[in-house]
């Protein structure tokens, strides 16, 4: 992680606006793509994130634009989800699956009228994009969103109220997992309600030559709630990775990691009456062949010398591994995703953590979602 | 002058409810802001939190109907006739005096006769089907309190039944407006009835709307109390009004309606459906939105409800000032005739320049800036008043009612627009599509099998018209799938199919412009006998919630608007065996009258036990053995189930797309007898002169008739009937076919069959054969196509529909040309 000033900042493909924000903040290399991991520092802006406005450069995020006559056909082929009765202005989270069935990346879909938008994470951006190229067909056109546009997001328990600022309707009536084409300032945008963190989420598509502009339009915007004077704050990385794991979000660099979509535990990203797609058929040798080890959340209150690989121990046989760890505000304390033994792989039993220096932490296996989210008691009015 | 703009008088009302059993004690307590909300005595609520209804209190049926009277009408019929009496009373109107064809009824309701329909239930669960009591089945049909209300007071005009949940008596209002507007009828009763009924108040309860305490609209939101009780309007064309001397209490300038196209029970939380159907109410009427002085809001007092509905309201209105009124807070919701009651409080509110208000206010929990009239009403001049309804299945309507003005003095134009068919779906029967339908009657072959659905050992016939089981997750979202009902299932399907032979693809440029109505016969009777059934066994606690929301009868309406996102006018018609035809009626009327340019016309049907059950408590009705219409040795009926879909547009926008046209819409008989509640008229009188209507509105003679489609079933007295009108209208000279011989009486879907058998004449020439017509019925000159299906050209086709309490619906579609 470098600070702005520093090389990787000219090593690094970034949005125009990455990199203006990157001067204020701590840079990531997600494959090749900047991102920021921090601006203020983590624990600062989940604060922001679990209690007012995150606002979230998204620009890294890869977007790809499938048109031309087959274009269901062709995007439904390579999705483990069935988009068949997916509504125009409607979105939905499928996994993409190479032939052996690992998970290329989880995407969200967007249906348009007459385009599919895929968008992936950063750091698989380019082997989408390589996938989709490979696999097209005559009928079939693709557009690299990201030359001409930059997806900002922004999510806490009173994004709405921001988002109310954007639309010219009542926000109330975008529904979760929907989104509309709207102007924002005479510039046609994408304006979408779906989120990471199971706070109220939304994100925003822009033109390049408005992305300061809305950047900063949205983060100046403020108001007073009883005694919360509600603010909003860029939020990096770092921060939307803890808010993710609370709410057990998958992401691609972890349940995507070389995890089976079994392992990852990550099913419910698979439309079991659909047959016909690419991975279907490993999918089905998964499924045939027992999967041994499944992903499984555990705290720790003392875990200040953890760290991801670390094996996990019951009765002095090696159950398992950590393959996420990070800090919980909330819980106060580390929050984290194990690979157990399909015999340990329940919340509620207690196992012990072996660090490099041999010394043994105690875990708590947990069901999700690990926090409970501020947004899932607040209502729009 | 469009006849969109004919002025329509509201000369008479009448009502029974909760805070007043006639209109003189409801205004007085409805402007006083007194409430009728009381405990709730005529349901057991002993197992629940919410105990406080608007139940009409200390009331006896003997007050007002003698014993004879009382066989015919159930609680909900009785308050029909209460308020029906009271309006035609108020309104000086002396219906001898007219010819009682051109006065029709339109009534909205929820549950119609479901008292004696639970009754029923309950005998047939409890002491065996043997035990069960006919009568209370003649009672228990949507149709029964309409039925009730035409035969107290000699109505032989259209009649007609809207179910779209607790938007039924707006709507209502409406669509008999309409009926006026189309030259159909000159005076028009209508308006609503619902009961307080175990279904609707452990329905609401388990969706947990119900509050604890007495409702507070707008403010405190804690749920909502039901209400019942009857709300009847007449309406009269301003000349005729005028001719009679009549006192003009307001005028119904427009109405419209919408779908959400959002969830099955809850409303589009921005309120985006109730501002279109707002907004359209405006535009038809052109009146502007400065002109509304008050709005008597939908404001039932649950928290959905109060947080969309005024969303809408402030769009509409905007930063002006509109003082806006919740009826419910004093009686309740009244489901179907909630509207109604609404629509004569804003009548009088226009007539006495006084708004009511919105009782049991709190203002500390007041979430928005608006002027909800707490606690007190106000004097107020009154010129335009606007009046919501939103529904289950996301089924919104909006009335505006004016201060009378001058007359136009311009009648009624003849000018018609064309409206066409474009597209048809359908299945019934043996046949899960349109192709094999056609196959099965060109080849004169019965879609009737052996019943499979349940064991029918304990019942007298071992067959029936059962509908194959579809891949229907191929065709409809598993999402949707899953919380939908048989009847909405089939209906879906119907609609896919339509709509692909059609050619039309649903998008946002048009999904706001095309309209739905969808008629039933039967009802969601799977639905409601497993809802009712876990009730009567385990008590008033066991209602589920999952299953509530497909008790209503509008709910496939609701369903086709969330599988296709069509937002366009939606509506729901439950009159029986008249259904299907009426639907197509009233897609004529929307056309007509410019409220849309596209509507899918929509028939759905089931076939079940509960079904055969009750139909075989009715003496006389079910066959033993096969269905033989026509037939000198016919025994009864067979039942079955279909769904068909029929695209209806203008011939403005068929063009537009280039659409393959397969029949133009020519003319509609509607007309109705006054006899027996379950029976109809033995001589067929009405029924013929619903043929002559039709030609008439057709201009066309009997001559230029080339096939009619008939309505027999195999019953003794029904058949007989139908063919002695085919008698005095026909002679003989035209063929006569009975496609129920196919598929059994599949009630309102059976006039969507015989609309396809025309439609197939017309492009083919072949009229179908009657299955298992060999000995026709005697004394009656009839051409009727027996066994052998018979050759002709056919340019003109009819279609003969009737409902059991004595209503015809006679359609005649013609070669586009």
């Amino acid at each position: 992680m470098m600070k702005s000033g520093d090389h990787m900042i000219n090593v690094l493909n970034m949005s125009e606006l990455t990199k203006s924000l990157a001067e204020h903040g701590a840079l990531r290399d997600e494959s090749g793509y900047g991102v920021i991991a921090t601006f203020q520092g983590a624990e600062h802006e989940y604060h922001a994130l679990r209690n007012h406005v995150g606002l979230i450069d998204l620009s890294a995020s890869g977007l790809y634009l499938i048109s031309g006559e087959d274009f269901v056909e062709f995007v439904s082929s390579l999705l483990t989800k069935d988009i068949e009765f997916l509504d125009i202005e409607k979105t939905v989270t499928s996994l993409m699956l190479d032939e052996d069935g690992q998970i290329i990346d989880m995407v969200s879909v967007y249906r348009l009228e007459q385009a599919i938008l895929i968008e992936t994470s950063a750091a698989r951006r380019d082997k989408v994009g390589a996938w989709l190229a490979e696999r097209k067909s005559d009928g079939v056109e693709i557009e690299h969103w990201n030359a001409s546009r930059t997806m900002i997001g922004f999510e806490g328990p009173y994004a709405w109220k921001l988002a109310q600022t954007i639309v010219p309707f009542d926000i109330s009536s975008v529904p979760y997992q929907a989104f509309v084409e709207i102007e924002l300032e005479n510039e046609p945008i994408v304006f979408i309600r779906s989120g990471f963190t199971g706070e109220y989420g939304y994100k925003i598509i822009v033109p390049h030559h408005q992305a300061m502009s809305t950047w900063t339009q949205l983060k100046e915007w403020g108001e007073e709630e009883g005694e919360l004077e509600i603010k909003v704050e860029p939020v990096g990385l770092e921060a939307l990775e803890i808010a993710m794991l609370e709410v057990r979000q998958p992401c691609a660099q972890v349940e995507g990691n070389g995890l089976t979509v079994y392992e990852a535990a990550v099913q419910w990203f698979v439309s079991y009456h659909k047959e016909e797609y690419v991975g279907y058929n490993a999918l089905q040798q998964q499924l045939q062949q027992e999967s041994k080890q499944h992903l499984v959340g555990f705290t720790a209150a003392n875990a200040l010398s953890l760290q991801i690989g670390n094996a996990v121990m019951l009765s002095s046989n090696k159950v398992g591994r950590i393959v996420q760890l990070v800090y919980s505000p909330t819980l106060e304390k580390k929050l984290g995703l194990a690979l157990l033994d399909d015999a340990c792989a329940v919340s509620g039993i207690e196992l012990e953590g072996i660090n490099e220096a041999g010394e043994s932490v105690v875990l708590h296996t947990v069901s999700s979602p690990y926090v409970l989210p501020k947004s899932w008691s607040i209502k729009m009015i | 002058m469009a006849n969109d703009q004919v002025q329509i008088a509201i000369t008479g009302v009448g009502i029974i409810c909760a805070n007043g059993q006639n209109i003189d004690q409801f205004w007085r307590n409805v402007t006083a802001g007194q409430s009728g909300i009381r405990l709730v005595t005529t349901i057991d609520t002993a197992e629940l939190d919410a105990k406080l209804g608007g139940e009409v209190d200390g009331y006896l049926p003997e007050d007002y109907f003698s014993t004879e009277e009382l066989q015919h009408l159930d609680r909900a019929g009785q308050f029909a006739v209460i308020a029906a009496r009271e309006a035609v009373q108020r309104a000086g109107l002396d219906i001898a005096s007219f010819d009682p064809y051109r006065l029709g009824i339109v009534l909205g309701t929820c549950l119609g006769g479901l008292r004696s329909g639970e009754a029923f239930h309950e005998q047939w669960i409890t002491q065996g089907l043997e035990h069960a009591e006919e009568h209370l089945l003649m009672k228990y049909p949507m149709h029964a309190p309409c039925d009730n209300i035409a035969h107290d007071l000699g109505l032989k005009g259209p009649r007609s039944v809207i179910a779209n949940a607790c938007a039924a008596g707006t709507n209502s209002i409406g669509y008999a407006a309409d009926m006026i507007r189309m030259g159909t009828a000159d005076i028009m009763l209508t308006g609503g009835v619902d009961p307080l009924a175990r279904l609707s108040y452990s329905g609401f309860n388990s969706l947990q709307a119900l509050s604890a305490g007495a409702c507070a609209p707008y403010s405190t939101s804690a749920g909502l109390n039901l209400g019942e009780g009857g709300a009847i309007l007449v309406l009269e064309r301003m000349d005729v009004a005028l001719q009679r001397g009549a006192t003009i209490i307001a005028e119904v300038l427009s109405y419209d309606l919408s779908a959400d196209a959002y969830h099955q029970t809850a409303p589009e939380p921005g309120g985006a459906g109730a501002l279109r159907s707002m907004k359209g109410a405006l535009r038809r009427s052109g009146v502007t939105v400065e002109d509304v002085s008050y709005i008597n809001g939908h404001g039932t007092g649950t928290p959905a409800n109060d947080s969309s509905e005024p969303k809408a309201m402030r769009a509409l209105i905007q930063d002006q000032h509109v003082p806006i009124s919740s009826t419910k807070s004093m009686v309740g919701h009244m489901l179907g005739a909630a509207g109604a009651a609404e629509s004569i409080v804003s009548a009088l509110a226009i007539q006495d320049g006084y708004i009511p208000p919105t009782i049991n206010f709190n203002a500390a929990d007041q979430k928005f800036d608006l002027d909800f009239i707490p606690n007190e009403g106000r004097d107020t001049d009154v010129q335009v008043a606007l009046s919501n309804s939103f529904a289950f299945g996301g089924n919104n309507a909006t009335i505006l009612l004016g201060k009378s003005k001058e007359p136009s003095g311009e009648s009624l134009s003849s000018a018609r627009k064309k409206v066409l068919i474009t597209g048809v779906g359908g299945l019934a029967g043996n046949a899960a599509t349109i192709q094999q339908l056609q196959e099965l009657i060109d080849r004169g072959e019965s879609g009737i099998s052996p019943i499979r659905l349940f064991d029918s050992n304990a019942y007298q016939l071992h067959e029936a018209g059962q509908v194959p089981e579809l891949a229907y997750a191929k065709m409809i979202n598993p999402s949707l799938l899953r919380k939908m009902d048989t009847i909405s299932k089939q209906a879906v399907a119907a609609v896919k199919m339509a709509l692909l032979d059609a050619g039309i693809v649903v998008n946002r440029a048009n999904q706001e412009q095309i309209g739905v109505i969808f008629a039933t016969g039967t009802g969601p009777i799977e639905t409601v006998d497993a809802f009712n059934r876990a009730i009567i066994k385990d008590g008033i606690k066991a209602a589920n919630a999952k299953l509530f929301p497909n008790t209503v009868t509008n709910a496939p309406a609701g369903h086709i608007g969330l599988n296709f996102n069509i937002k366009g006018p939606t509506s729901t018609i439950a009159a029986g065996g008249t259904s299907f035809i009426n639907a197509l009626y009233y897609a004529n009327a929307m056309i007509q009258l410019g409220q849309c340019k596209t509507v899918l016309v929509v028939s759905s049907d089931e076939f079940n036990e509960p079904l055969l059950a009750g139909y075989q408590r009715v003496s006389g009705y079910l066959s033993k053995s096969v269905i033989r219409p026509f037939d000198k040795h016919r025994d009864g009926a067979v039942l079955g189930s279909g769904s068909f879909c029929y695209i209806v547009e203008s011939e403005e926008a068929a063009l537009e797309r280039n659409a393959n046209v397969r029949a133009e819409l020519k003319g509609f008989g509607m007309t109705s007898d006054v006899r027996l509640l379950g029976g109809i008229n033995p001589r067929g009188t009405e029924w013929a002169d619903s043929f002559r209507a039709a030609l008439h509105h057709a201009d066309l003679s009997a001559s230029d008739i080339d096939y009619v489609a008939a309505a027999a079933c195999g019953h003794r007295i029904f058949d007989y009937a139908e063919a002695h009108a085919l008698n005095r209208v026909f002679a003989g000279s035209v063929p006569v076919s009975a496609p129920k011989s196919y598929f059994g009486e599949t009630h309102s879907t059976a006039g969507a069959i015989g609309l396809w058998t025309a439609l197939n004449a017309m492009q083919t020439g072949r009229i179908p054969a009657t299955l298992h017509l060999n000995e026709p019925l005697q004394g009656v000159d009839v051409d009727f196509v027996t066994s052998e299906r018979q050759e002709a050209t056919v340019r003109h086709a009819m279609i003969s529909s009737f409902a059991y309490g004595g209503s015809y619906n006679s359609l005649i579609v013609g070669r586009y040309e």
